[in-house]
């Protein structure tokens, strides 16, 4: 017997409208949960060939600036981890008396590898074994340079990179001490940070007199502080700051555009913070 | 057409999607490999198979992406019904049948990414990178649409109508 595909086609055409344009996502990022990792048999050695030749042959010498360097890769990891300690000992102090230790924070996370990126324009990674191991949605991300984006409904990564991805940070700088950098909270600007898509995010809700009396500059760098997040992320490093230019629809308002450590759609391995302190 | 081929080349197309397609981007233009491969079913299947077979591969990039669900389905399934309505205007082993087909399929997928974006995001999405997008899918579709020419007989598709009047179906 033969089905009526054309009136079937349009029924499903019916409820694929529904599902994108009327339905919430929350209603329906779950049904994508159980699928995930579907395409990684294909995608996960693609994904490998092409971040190869990616590595290769693309020119990133800006968005990358670790590449065949391990000396500045070290530093990057180092710098991280003091804009961590820096913000958990401030959080320490503010709960005195509670003499709880923060633990090492690689013990809480779990290495995940990742099977593909998003198939459309949006930022985000699929994590091989993802639902396996059980990952939760709001999980934090992290990654060698700081923060990388948080699990979403269906189990994906969304990073920070991603169109309309929002978090609270702080503005910080880094400063040469003799040998070494150390950190500096230098205003008590508290951003929003927004995603924009193509690997950056910005912030645009700051006035540009706010961001003159900060004395703000390319290259100082955002770092979480975002009470909707675990404490043990933050101070974790979001961007940092590429450029600061006056918003074109509304010119006293500054955009300031961050870019991440490196590019996040081309991570090939992430950790996800599964435990607690 | 074969069901089986079919699947093969759905799964190839979203995997490699998901798995190069970031790495291949040209500045903010993505290839769009599944959009090709609903641009070859809908230029050869028959009417029938060809609708659904776009509406299911785009339900399965739906299943890797940050967008709400079905809306790649929802516009594979309005691009193949462009396609199919020009089936019988154009030479669709022509190069030039390829390019232009996916580039108006292209700018179909980005204004309704586009409008859903609008609608339930606020405009996030930015605009520009889903046409220098459909440019790029355009571009590669001379190259991929005729790979999968040169394969075309596993497909085994059918003729658009057959004597008895009905049109092909999927076969096992």
């Amino acid at each position: 017997m033969r089905l009526p595909i054309t009136q079937a086609f349009l029924i499903l055409m019916g409820l694929a409208f529904c599902s994108a344009f009327v339905l919430p996502s929350r209603y329906t990022n779950p049904l994508r949960a159980p699928v995930q990792g579907l395409f990684i048999p294909v995608s996960a050695p693609a994904a490998r060939l092409a971040n190869w030749a990616h590595a290769h042959w693309a020119n990133d010498a800006e968005t990358d600036p670790r590449k065949n360097d391990s000396i500045v890769a070290e530093n990057v990891r180092l710098r991280n981890q003091v804009s961590w300690l820096i913000e958990q000992n401030r959080r320490l102090a503010v709960l005195a008396g509670e003499k709880k230790s923060l633990g090492d924070l690689n013990k809480l996370c779990q290495r995940f590898s990742v099977g593909g990126s998003d198939t459309g324009n949006r930022e985000t990674l699929q994590l091989i074994d993802g639902i396996l191991a059980n990952v939760r949605e709001g999980q934090p991300v992290l990654y060698f340079g700081g923060l990388a984006g948080r699990i979403d409904a269906s189990g994906q990564v969304r990073l920070l990179t991603d169109p309309g991805f929002n978090v609270s940070g702080k503005f910080v700088r880094f400063v040469q001490q003799g040998d070494r950098q150390e950190l500096f909270p230098f205003t008590d600007l508290h951003p929003s940070v927004f995603g924009m898509g193509q690997g950056r995010m910005r912030i645009t809700m700051n006035s540009l007199a706010e961001v003159k009396n900060a004395q703000l500059a390319v290259g100082d760098w955002v770092v979480l502080s975002d009470d909707t997040w675990p404490a043990e992320v933050q101070g974790k490093r979001i961007g940092k700051v590429e450029s600061i230019a006056p918003r074109k629809d509304s010119p006293l308002f500054a955009e300031i555009k961050l870019a991440p450590e490196t590019a996040l759609i081309h991570l090939s391995e992430v950790f996800v913070l599964v435990g607690k302190n | 057409m074969r069901g089986l081929t079919y699947f093969i080349l759905a799964y190839v197309a979203i995997g490699v999607q998901s798995g190069m397609a970031h790495a291949l981007a040209v500045g903010s233009a993505l290839p769009n490999f599944a959009l090709l491969a609903v641009i070859f079913i809908t230029l050869n299947a028959p009417r029938d198979v060809a609708l659904s077979g776009a509406f299911f591969i785009g339900l399965f990039q739906d299943l890797c992406t940050g967008t709400p669900l079905g809306l790649y389905a929802f516009s594979y399934g309005l691009v193949a019904m462009f396609v199919i309505s020009t089936q019988q205007i154009v030479y669709r082993e022509h190069f030039i049948t390829h390019f232009s087909v996916a580039l108006i399929g292209g700018l179909i997928v980005g204004l309704l990414v586009l409008a859903q974006s609008a609608l339930r995001d606020r405009a996030t999405v930015p605009a520009m990178p889903l046409f220098y997008g459909a440019i790029y899918t355009a571009v590669l579709s001379p190259l991929v649409i005729g790979i999968l020419n040169r394969i075309r007989r596993v497909f085994q598709f059918q003729p658009r109508r057959s004597r008895d009047g009905r049109s092909g179906g999927w076969n096992s």
